[in-house]
């Protein structure tokens, strides 16, 4: 029995709708009387009572406030009967059978209880209702024909409206569902507005005495500027007078300073014509001590040249001094070995010369024999004297031989001492050969470091020329730096003296406003 | 005593389906004007009655009822009903094709 969409909207348009009908069954009762006054097949007080006997507990019910699922159950079914209770009261007329229409409009106006159960239960009585009809009075309910199929067109007909009007009411309670979802929603966010609007009352009253506040101080505010603009205009006067001195003094300190600018703008002027002259002949200077330094760097490795040249052909020297040397010393050798060899010549003529005389006076002996042995020995004799001659040649030639050896000896002493000068001398040549070699190197080098310097000192020369190249053009920017500084310092003097009168108009407007 | 205003929903409930029932049950079962009527009398003594009141003259009996000591008239003064209810009998409409021609008595 419980309704799943319970809400306040729904139980208000309920408890409306219980009131409603139960005012309405009282019509109904009034109606049905009045009705069967006009009959006369039914007694007068018949049919009301029976619709005030079916209405009572309901209305009971009703006048008590409720409106719960019970009393709309219990109203739909005394819905019912009314029409049944017309169809009673008007026995007998020709429109009897019409008025069991209001079956129909009995269940639409209980859809207005926005209760399904109690519209099912209603429509089950109608049904119900026919059904009794149909068995136990045919004729008088469906006259003319009482077949099965009259009953349940009639019972459709029931069963469709209580169809539409169950589809009406569940829309409708949805709707009222969600219109009272909408006025919770709205009701809240009147809430909130009604919170805004009185948060928006005490900022309009808290704005309003602020502005209050603001009106007495800005009152107040006047009142202080008026004093503080009198005392500012006083004070703004003793400026402009401070103003105008300071001014002045500043014009005159410009002026001053503009003059002297000027005046070392022309100096500058000067010195830097100057300077371009003196820079145009560093760059002459320098292009010639560079040119002069390329010259000596070229002289300088021609020299080096030389000395490698010298160093070669010393080296060489030196290298011919050292195999003469050799050559000497083996001269000196030979000699030694020609004086031995003179030496062992010498004793050879001596032995020799010994032979040569001991061959003589064997000879001597044997002519001395030869004599005494007469005629016999003569032969032997002259081969005696024979051998006496070559005994005697011998000797002299040994003899000769003995001063050949001392005329080699002789020779060989003065070429060995000859030699010993000859090496001598050469070991002297090749340690020059050789000092002269190193000096020579040294003197390589240092020509190849003073090369170096000289093209080092080209290239210094070079960076000269370019710088001085530099100089002349900062001079020649110096220049005519120096003529926008005359310039300037000529239209700053110009404006002093606009800006001197300027400020005495000021000043005279500040002391007369 | 039933006292209604604090009376529970299924008692409320109970009372107003048995008075739908009895309403919807006279509005089929009481007698139309025109019509035959059926004289149910529900005691012995109203049976007695019945037939004694029954035959003074004044009501066109049709017959017998299919109940014993009922009667089938054919009412001439709607204004005796309550008589006959003080009485103890049920005027009731007669349902022809239901209980058939009354018997001749």
């Amino acid at each position: 029995m419980a309704d799943p969409l319970p809400t306040i909207e729904l139980d208000r348009i309920r408890a409306r709708g219980v009131r409603l009908l139960a005012s309405c069954s009282w019509g109904w009762i009034v109606l049905l009387g009045v009705v069967a006054a006009t009959q006369h097949g039914v007694g007068i007080w018949l049919a009301p009572a029976l619709a005030a006997l079916v209405s009572l507990p309901t209305s009971v019910a009703v006048l008590r406030g409720r409106y719960d699922p019970a009393v709309r159950l219990a109203l739909a079914l005394s819905y019912t009967a009314y029409p049944a209770v017309a169809v009673l009261v008007l026995t007998g007329h020709a429109w009897q059978m019409d008025t069991h229409l209001y079956f129909l409009v009995a269940l639409a106006a209980i859809s207005l209880l926005y209760d399904v159960q109690a519209m099912r239960a209603a429509a089950v009585v109608m049904a119900v209702h026919h059904v009794l009809a149909w068995a136990l009075m045919p004729d008088l309910a469906f006259e003319g024909s009482t077949n099965l199929f009259r009953l349940a067109l009639h019972i459709g007909a029931v069963v469709a409206e209580l169809t539409f009007l169950t589809m009406l009411v569940q829309r409708a309670k949805l709707m009222i569902v969600e219109l009272a979802a909408a006025r919770a929603a709205s009701e809240a966010i009147a809430g909130a507005a009604q919170s805004h609007r009185a948060a928006a009352e005490a900022a309009l009253d808290s704005a309003a005495k602020a502005e209050q506040r603001a009106n007495s101080e800005r009152c107040r505010r006047e009142e202080t500027e008026e004093v503080s603009r009198r005392r500012e205009r006083e004070h703004l006067i003793a400026i402009a007078d401070a103003f105008e001195t300071g001014i002045t003094h500043l014009a005159q300190s410009l002026g001053a300073a503009a003059g002297a600018l000027s005046q070392s703008a022309e100096s500058l002027n000067g010195l830097a014509q100057e300077t371009d002259i003196r820079a145009d002949s560093v760059a002459d200077v320098a292009t010639q001590a560079s040119e002069a330094a390329r010259a000596v760097a070229d002289h300088v490795a021609a020299l080096s040249g030389v000395i490698a040249d010298i160093d070669d052909r010393t080296g060489q020297q030196a290298e011919h001094a050292r195999h003469a040397r050799t050559a000497s010393a083996t001269g000196q050798q030979t000699v030694l070995s020609l004086i031995d060899r003179a030496t062992q010549v010498e004793q050879f003529a001596r032995t020799i010369g010994d032979l040569s005389i001991g061959t003589n006076l064997i000879a001597i002996n044997a002519s001395i024999e030869a004599a005494r042995v007469g005629d016999a020995g003569k032969g032997f004799a002259v081969v005696a004297g024979e051998v006496k001659m070559l005994a005697r040649q011998a000797q002299s030639e040994s003899h000769k031989i003995e001063q050949l050896v001392a005329l080699i000896r002789t020779g060989a002493a003065e070429a060995e001492d000859a030699l010993k000068e000859a090496g001598i001398v050469l070991d002297g040549a090749s340690g020059t050969a050789d000092d002269m070699r190193d000096a020579m190197r040294s003197q390589r080098r240092d020509a190849e470091a003073a090369r170096s310097r000289s093209t080092d000192l080209a290239a210094t020369a070079d960076a000269l020329v370019e710088d001085t190249d530099a100089l002349t053009g900062w001079a020649e920017a110096t220049r005519r730096l120096s003529t926008e500084v005359r310039g300037a310092a000529t239209s700053l003097s110009g404006d002093v003296s606009a800006l001197l009168q300027s400020t005495r108009a000021f000043v005279a407007q500040l002391r007369a406003a | 005593m039933i006292d209604f205003r604090v009376y529970s929903p299924r008692l409320l409930l109970a009372g107003q389906s048995i008075l739908t029932a009895i309403v919807v049950a006279a509005a089929i079962v009481l007698p139309r004007a025109g019509d035959p009527v059926l004289m149910l009398p529900v005691t012995r003594q109203a049976a007695h009655d019945l037939s004694g009141r029954l035959f003074d003259g004044k009501t066109r009996i049709l017959g017998a009822g299919p109940v014993g000591g009922s009667f089938v008239i054919m009412p001439t003064d709607d204004r005796a009903w309550k008589a006959f209810i003080t009485m103890g009998v049920l005027p009731l409409a007669y349902p022809e094709r239901l209980c058939g021609e009354p018997a001749d008595g």
